[in-house]
């Protein structure tokens, strides 16, 4: 005799036990094609033997992993029905014979015995939903104050939330489909209706997604954490000789005593950089530092009086339709309101960009623009008017493009 | 089952009653006493019946009197004899009611 050991197979696992005919009917459809069930746990073992027709029945407990008396087990047997194993809310037994008399044979009596499954079922429901729906509501208020399309597209580490609020929500979903299906079969028996059993079984793809669920997107955030990885880079202006989507500050700054800061900060990070990340939303996404610094002037503690800087983040969006929602929310998320006293917002009509906003507050300048699928916010603090450069912006987001194209179509033609 | 089963005993739940009501036994003994009885025409399962046991322990209706190996043996109390009564009444003036009727 073969003992067959594989991992819990679907059809018992937790999230299809309540579908108590279709265990049942699988239980029989592995005996029919030689293995019998011997015990069910993260591993399910199955004894090899020589094929045979019988059928399977998963009665209730009271308690979990409650095992049946030894006076009961012996009457069951002498009535034709073989206690196998308990697992979860269920003892499993197995007929001798085809002919073995119903182990329940009053509705009204076997309903008692789903009211303690009934109530576990139906606490952890509210259970679930109420832990849950605290950690889906923290989270949706942190996507929606921050906002989601920009919250995805801004950082590559901000992948969890959404796929956890997710799970979340299919949690809930799958806890109120198993009361409702126990709470449905009790109420059946309580109207003396008979239980089903010696149904056919069903292998139905259905069955496999509140396994595949959880699994895609758990592999979904692990591949997409390493080709961010993989294709995350960033790089000082001082040696990067790559085009950018921007201007430099330079257009802007013409006093002789203005330079750019190259070097590295206290952390080690370079001060004027230009980096590059992927998500799923937008491919393409850069962002780029220029600090400049106007030579002499120095406050008393030696530091920089309000040196000029451009910061730029540019995101080629994956579709039309998610430039715009990203406009609007970089709109509202990059502008902090409380912290100036005045906020202007200007539109800018006479542009090449779809759309473009000018905001100014607390001596900074904000552009934001989109032009088909791209979206740019420009962020600077100097003596120029970044208004007469929008234009200039313009033809760099453009151009930046055609050269990512014509790269694109030389490295194909290699 | 709760309360609902026992506005009026299912059939089961009656001819377990009937059994004990004639003389202490065990699970076994009950299956066996209402398959002679009823000629095999009412069958009781064993989930059936040792849920009904339960219950009716749970209840106060019968109680164990006995261990014996592995088998435990039950009697009626004075509220389950109280019961069966009352069911055999309600039967009985079933039968006169529906009797008076043919006449």
């Amino acid at each position: 005799m073969k003992i067959v050991r594989r991992p819990i197979p679907v059809p018992l696992h937790s999230a299809n036990l309540y579908d108590i005919a279709q265990a049942e009917a699988y239980l029989s459809h592995m005996a029919s094609r030689g293995f019998f069930v011997k015990k069910i746990g993260l591993i399910t073992t199955f004894e090899k033997n020589s094929p045979e027709k019988t059928k399977y029945r998963l009665e209730p407990v009271k308690k979990e992993n409650e095992k049946p008396d030894e006076e009961i087990r012996e009457y069951y047997e002498t009535q034709g029905w073989k206690y196998i194993c308990t697992f979860s809310s269920f003892q499993i037994y197995q007929a001798i014979r085809m002919d073995a008399m119903e182990i329940h044979t009053d509705p009204i009596t076997q309903s008692e015995t789903f009211a303690s499954l009934n109530k576990r079922t139906k606490y952890m429901f509210w259970y679930i939903t109420i832990l849950y729906s605290s950690c889906i509501v923290v989270t949706l208020y942190t996507l929606l104050h921050i906002h989601p399309v920009y919250f995805r597209v801004s950082s590559i580490y901000n992948i969890a939330q959404i796929p956890m609020m997710l799970m979340f929500l299919y949690a809930i979903w799958s806890s109120f489909w198993d009361y409702r299906k126990i709470k449905k079969l009790k109420q059946q028996l309580d109207a003396g209706v008979r239980m089903k059993h010696d149904v056919k079984y069903k292998p139905s793809y259905g069955r496999y997604f509140s396994l595949a669920v959880p699994i895609i997107i758990l592999a979904y955030m692990f591949l997409a954490s390493q080709y961010n990885k993989k294709v995350y880079w960033e790089e000082s202006l001082f040696t990067y000789n790559g085009s950018i989507p921007t201007i430099s500050i330079n257009a802007l700054e013409s006093a002789p005593n203005f330079s750019i800061e190259y070097g590295i900060d206290s952390v080690g990070d370079n001060i004027s950089y230009v980096s590059h990340h992927w998500t799923e939303l937008s491919p393409q996404a850069y962002q780029i530092k220029e600090q400049g610094r106007l030579e002499g002037k120095m406050n008393k503690d030696a530091a920089p009086v309000s040196s000029p800087f451009m910061e730029t983040e540019y995101y080629n969006m994956r579709f039309q339709f998610l430039s715009k929602i990203l406009f609007d929310e970089m709109l509202q998320n990059k502008v902090d309101k409380g912290s100036y006293d005045t906020v202007q917002y200007h539109n800018i009509q006479n542009t090449n960009f779809d759309e473009a906003t000018l905001v100014e507050s607390g001596g900074i300048q904000i552009l934001f623009a989109r032009t088909g699928k791209d979206v740019i916010y420009v962020a600077y603090h100097g003596n120029g008017s970044l208004e007469s450069v929008v234009e200039q912006i313009y033809d760099a987001v453009t151009n930046f493009k055609e050269n990512k194209v014509n790269n694109t179509n030389n490295t194909n033609e290699r | 089952m709760a309360k609902k089963a026992f506005e009026g005993l299912t059939e089961s739940m009656y001819y377990i009653l009937m059994a004990f009501a004639k003389e202490e036994m065990c699970g076994t003994d009950v299956a066996q006493f209402i398959d002679t009885r009823t000629k095999g025409r009412v069958k009781i399962g064993p989930g059936t019946l040792y849920t009904i046991l339960a219950r009716f322990e749970e209840e106060k209706i019968i109680e164990e009197t006995a261990v014996e190996g592995r088998k435990r043996i039950y009697r009626i109390t004075e509220k389950g004899h109280g019961m069966y009564q009352d069911e055999l009444m309600r039967l009985k003036t079933c039968i006169f009611d529906s009797e008076g009727d043919t006449l």
